[in-house]
């Protein structure tokens, strides 16, 4: 061995050090269960949304009960949406969108107006009679304008791929956030990139947003461009923090930042989101 | 406690010293102690009246007064002495005629194994209160993790000083921020005094020469942070012969050079310097398993630090030091897909000149420089990016120390800051320039001060501090002024019992930008602005002292103190590059009130202390955290305790040991999970966590003993000793945090989402039983 000093030294630190980390006991807060809410606005697509009921967090799992479902889905609520002079009420019916695999259980028939620029209200109201409330309004879809794969080195049969999108800047003149979602595949991989961004962080109107090179020939990539807005914004940026800081020492933990409020003490996300996507097979260099 | 509750307590004091006022003047003996070569006063040296019981240390202006009446002498012999300087007899013929001037001359040095810490009887009359020192000898001689001797962890083991998690650096003096400690080497500000995340500090102890930490009773000459001002002296080099000294440790080695300057020896210099070599041998292990597929290399990581000390005497009555600090930490990993690099550090400097107009009057004139910065930078094929952030100022100040007559010794002066900030900056692109964008912001300010204070003997039993400063910071178009007012008291009960009370406010203009958790060279300074106001604390205290004996000392203080205008970040705040930082604070009030006691012996072959510290801490009244409820921040120690000995076995030998106790650290932990469906194209996450109020759980209590011994042999070159340490002696596994594990279930087929089946909370700890031997020479 040419180094045997350091090597006996990393193995002594490495002895000693063993078993640093151990199970422990926990006893956390008391934890009221709230209903949480993931309710996206798309244009052309029905009203529907998933409300869900949180849990303690050392609360049994039971994935595998009969009753795992009727625990997590809420079953009697009434949730009402407004615009304007229409009132659309949302019965518990559950539904599927199978296309994207998102499962909604208070769904309707009416579709959201595509035009439509007021405000939209939403109304969650418990069995007790304690309910909270949201706004939003509509943002349109923002369009990819292109896709552009550029390889490291062309002449190289092993080079790898990065992707340029480009989007237009809709309105110069306003801030506008879009969250940018990279996948291998639209619902059972895990994404490559999610993060939203302005169209201040380029003074072109045309914004490009780009990959590492990373990709080989005849990966397929999703890339779904969302218009959002900033409640939006903050929200999946506090979920992502609560993801990311649980085992982090350097990290600041975040509640949910929820644009729900009132009784009902409900979380979540009430929104619009008009987003499109554009498929890129990876060519050959 | 209340505003009224402050007001009460302020009144009281002053009730009390308006009844002693007054009393008769007795037999003392005053006079300033300088270095007979640089005319620079001596601080902290001895001066006891020779074989008695009556003794005083320098304060930090080289002056003392020694109170004899109770010899009832026509003339007493006083020795002074101080570490490295030959020990002087001065016969006093009493009454007094006139201060007196004690010159000494650089020689031969008292044993290292003595502990000077505070002179006892210095520490029962002076006004100061609430100072702690430890000096660079003491930081040797003590168990320190893997060896390294480190002077700014030393001093957490003194009562009211919790240090922050497990092995760090960081400081929560009487419940306030690591970012509220005014942390000074020779006078230039250290913005970050931490290596390696806060395991080890920046100041090297064979460079360094004692430590002095204020936690109130703040004299008016100081100001510019809430909690506590650190001042670190560097050493001065000796003059009789150009010398060195080193060490051989199990992560670092240090070498220090010095000797005499100018024409008769009339200057010292000194250059010291440390690095650590873990990336020498992380280095040899990544080339030696080159080609091994199965091996992850290694990232590379090291620090250093330089120090340098110029001091020469202009003349009998000038002269000038110059000090300089340079220390970088530098992490590194590359491989053929990134190159990243991450470096932090600071450079500070320091110009004094001290001129002493007569014996009652001395001036010092300082210049100073100080720059912190960090930088990250990763580029991979065809993209790279940079981020940094960085503080760097220009100081001058002038002061004045003045004794118009034996009651009174006068202090005033100005200075001048002027702070340049560079926040978030980040730059990022790809090569060809198809992605390109930066951000960032850029500020200047300017912090000014004016004090003028007095210390009073206000009859045989009381003396009073009194003084004012003017304090204020203009950035961009808005300027603060505020008015500090500080007061100190010390009352004597009797001939073994002093009785001590302070007030001070203070204000901060710069403020550390940190998330709730550890400190980070990432964290930034940010300066005040139009909506970011001053900070700002009111401290008050008050402490008693006993003397058990000629070597045992009692003393307790308690503290109330409140703070205003503190800075915390929204929940959800972007950190790390955000051009509109100030959107994501939150600006609450916070106070904190505790009991600090100690018992420490100062001579003798067994010396050492015992501390205990309560204390609780809050903040609250932040609009957008937490609905404006208070919380305990995650450095609420109610309890700590430290148990600190040193015990000479025989000149050859010392044994030393210490037990610190502390109750755990505040965590925030979810409450609650839920599970987020999310949109089209992203990822199912059947468990996010809900988190609910702040720090909602407690650690488990933090303990730690650490043994260590010093053994001293003398080669034919020179001197040497090898210094051997066990940290963590019991083994005890202290949380450093804790999280809570989910494990999913393994599937052969793809699924919408990982389905959890067990969650498991786990604590994580970082240091087992750790030895170490340090082997220590000078030639």
């Amino acid at each position: 061995m040419r180094y045997p000093l350091a090597f006996a030294v990393l193995a002594t630190l490495l002895t000693v050090a063993c078993g640093l980390e151990r199970d422990i006991e926990l006893a956390l807060p008391e934890y009221e269960p709230q209903p949480a809410v993931e309710a996206y606005l798309t244009p052309g697509e029905p009203f529907r949304m998933l409300v869900t009921r949180t849990s303690g967090f050392f609360d049994p799992l039971e994935i595998d009960s009969s009753r795992f479902l009727e625990n997590l889905l809420y079953e009697d609520l009434r949730v009402v949406i407004r615009y304007g002079d229409e009132e659309v009420v949302l019965p518990n019916r559950p539904s599927l969108d199978f296309d994207n695999v998102l499962a909604y259980n208070y769904t309707s028939d009416a579709v959201v107006p595509a035009n439509y620029t007021d405000s939209f209200y939403l109304e969650l109201t418990l069995p007790d009679g304690r309910s909270s409330t949201a706004a939003t309004k509509l943002l349109p879809p923002v369009p990819i304008d292109s896709s552009v794969v550029e390889y490291r080195d062309p002449l190289d049969a092993d080079s790898l791929a990065r992707i340029f999108t480009y989007i237009t800047d809709p309105d110069p003149d306003r801030v506008n956030r879009f969250r940018r979602l990279l996948t291998y595949a639209p619902v059972d991989s895990s994404e490559l990139q999610d993060f939203v961004f302005t169209d201040e962080q380029s003074d072109q109107p045309s914004i490009p947003v780009g990959t590492i090179y990373y990709f080989s020939p005849g990966d397929t990539i999703y890339i779904y461009n969302a218009h959002v807005d900033e409640a939006f914004e903050k929200y999946l940026f506090s979920v992502q923090l609560a993801e990311q800081s649980n085992g982090n020492p350097f990290a600041q933990p975040s509640t949910l930042l929820s644009n729900l409020s009132g009784e009902a003490n409900a979380t979540g996300i009430f929104t619009s989101y008009a987003y499109v996507v554009d498929t890129v097979i990876v060519p050959e260099p | 406690m209340t505003r009224s509750t402050i007001a009460r307590l302020l009144a009281g004091t002053c009730l009390l010293l308006v009844a002693v006022v007054g009393a008769r003047a007795q037999s003392t003996v005053r006079g300033v102690v300088v270095d007979s070569l640089s005319a620079e006063p001596v601080i902290g040296a001895t001066v006891a009246v020779q074989r008695g019981s009556l003794g005083t240390a320098t304060d930090l202006n080289g002056a003392f007064e020694l109170d004899v009446s109770g010899l009832e002498r026509d003339r007493v012999r006083l020795e002074v002495s101080y570490v490295g300087f030959e020990t002087r007899v001065v016969p006093v013929t009493l009454p007094q005629k006139g201060p007196l001037t004690v010159r000494l001359a650089e020689g031969v040095a008292l044993s290292e194994v003595t502990v000077v810490a505070d002179g006892l009887r210095e520490r029962m009359r002076s006004t100061q209160m609430s100072l702690e020192t430890v000096d660079a000898r003491q930081a040797k001689l003590l168990p320190a993790l893997l060896g390294e001797a480190d002077i700014l962890k030393t001093i957490t083991l003194k009562p009211g000083i919790p240090s922050g998690s497990e092995g760090t650096s960081g400081l929560y003096v009487r419940g306030g921020g690591t970012d509220q400690n005014l942390i000074r080497l020779d006078g230039a500000t250290v913005y970050n005094p931490n290596h390696l995340f806060g395991f080890f500090s920046t100041f090297n102890a064979d460079a360094v020469d004692e430590l002095r930490l204020y936690k109130g009773g703040f004299p008016a000459r100081y100001g510019g942070r809430l909690s506590s001002v650190i001042d670190v002296d560097m050493r001065p080099g000796g003059t009789d012969r150009v010398h060195g000294s080193g060490g051989l440790g199990l992560i670092s080695s240090r070498l220090t050079l010095e000797g005499p300057a100018g024409k008769g020896k009339r200057g010292s210099w000194i250059v010291s310097g440390r690095r650590t070599y873990v990336d020498l041998i992380t280095n040899a292990v990544n080339k030696a398993q080159e080609g091994n597929e199965d091996f992850n290399p290694i990232p590379a990581y090291n620090f250093y630090d330089l120090n340098g000390r110029y001091d020469v005497a202009l003349s009998e009555r000038d002269a000038l030091v110059v000090s300089t600090y340079f220390g970088r930490d530098r992490f590194g990993f590359d491989n053929d897909n990134f190159d990243f690099g991450f470096d932090w550090g600071n450079a500070v400097a320091s110009l004094t000149w001290r001129r002493r107009y007569s014996d009652r009057l001395f001036s010092t004139t300082r210049a100073t420089f100080s720059d912190y910065l960090y930088e990250v930078r990763n580029e991979i094929p065809g993209f790279s990016f940079e981020v940094g952030s960085a503080i760097r100022d220009y100081g001058l100040e002038h002061g004045y120390t003045w004794s118009p007559s034996e009651r009174h010794l006068v202090g005033f002066g100005v200075s001048l800051t002027h702070h340049r900030f560079e926040v978030g900056r980040l730059q990022a692109g790809s090569d060809d320039g198809e992605v390109n964008f930066s951000a960032g912001n850029r500020f200047a300010g300017v912090e000014f001060g004016a004090y003028l204070g007095d210390e009073m003997t206000l009859g045989e039993r009381l003396r009073l501090e009194a003084g004012l400063r003017l304090s204020g910071f203009h950035n961009d178009g808005t300027t603060y002024t505020r008015l500090e007012p500080r007061t100190a008291a010390n009352y004597r009960l009797g001939p073994r019992a002093n009785l001590k009370a302070s007030y001070a406010r203070m204000h901060q203009y710069v403020h550390l930008v940190a998330s709730a958790g550890v400190a980070l060279p990432t964290d930034l300074w940010y300066p005040s602005t139009r909506r970011v106001k001053p900070q700002r604390s009111d401290q008050v205290a008050a402490g008693l002292s006993y003397l058990l004996g000629d070597e045992l000392i009692a003393s307790g203080e308690v503290f109330y103190k409140a703070l205003a205008n503190q800075i915390d970040f929204v929940d959800g705040a972007e950190l790390f590059v955000n051009d509109n930082l100030e959107e994501d604070f939150d600006f609450g009030r916070g106070d904190a009130y505790g009991v600090e006691l100690q018992v420490e012996r100062t001579a003798g072959k067994l010396r050492g202390w015992v501390g205990y510290t309560y204390q609780r801490t809050r903040r609250g009244e932040f609009p957008n955290i937490m609905g404006g409820r208070y919380f305990s921040p995650r450095f609420d120690r109610r309890h700590d305790v430290s148990v600190v000995g040193f015990y000479e076995v025989n000149p050859r030998l010392t044994l030393t040991a210490t037990w610190v106790y502390g109750s755990g650290d505040l965590y925030w932990l979810p409450v609650g999970r839920k599970l987020e469906q999310g949109n089209a194209g992203a990822d199912v996450k059947s468990i996010i966590p809900i988190y609910g109020d702040r720090n909602n759980y407690r650690l488990i209590p933090f303990h730690r003993g650490d043994i260590g011994a010093v053994w001293k042999f003398t080669p034919k070159w020179g001197e040497s000793d090898l210094t051997f340490s066990v940290f963590n002696v019991y083994d005890r596994r202290n949380a450093f945090f804790v999280y809570i594990d989910v494990e999913y279930r393994e599937t052969e087929e793809p699924v919408v989402f990982d389905i959890p089946e067990r969650i498991v909370p786990k604590q994580v700890s970082l240091f087992p039983v750790l030895p170490s031997v340090t082997w220590n020479f000078s030639f």
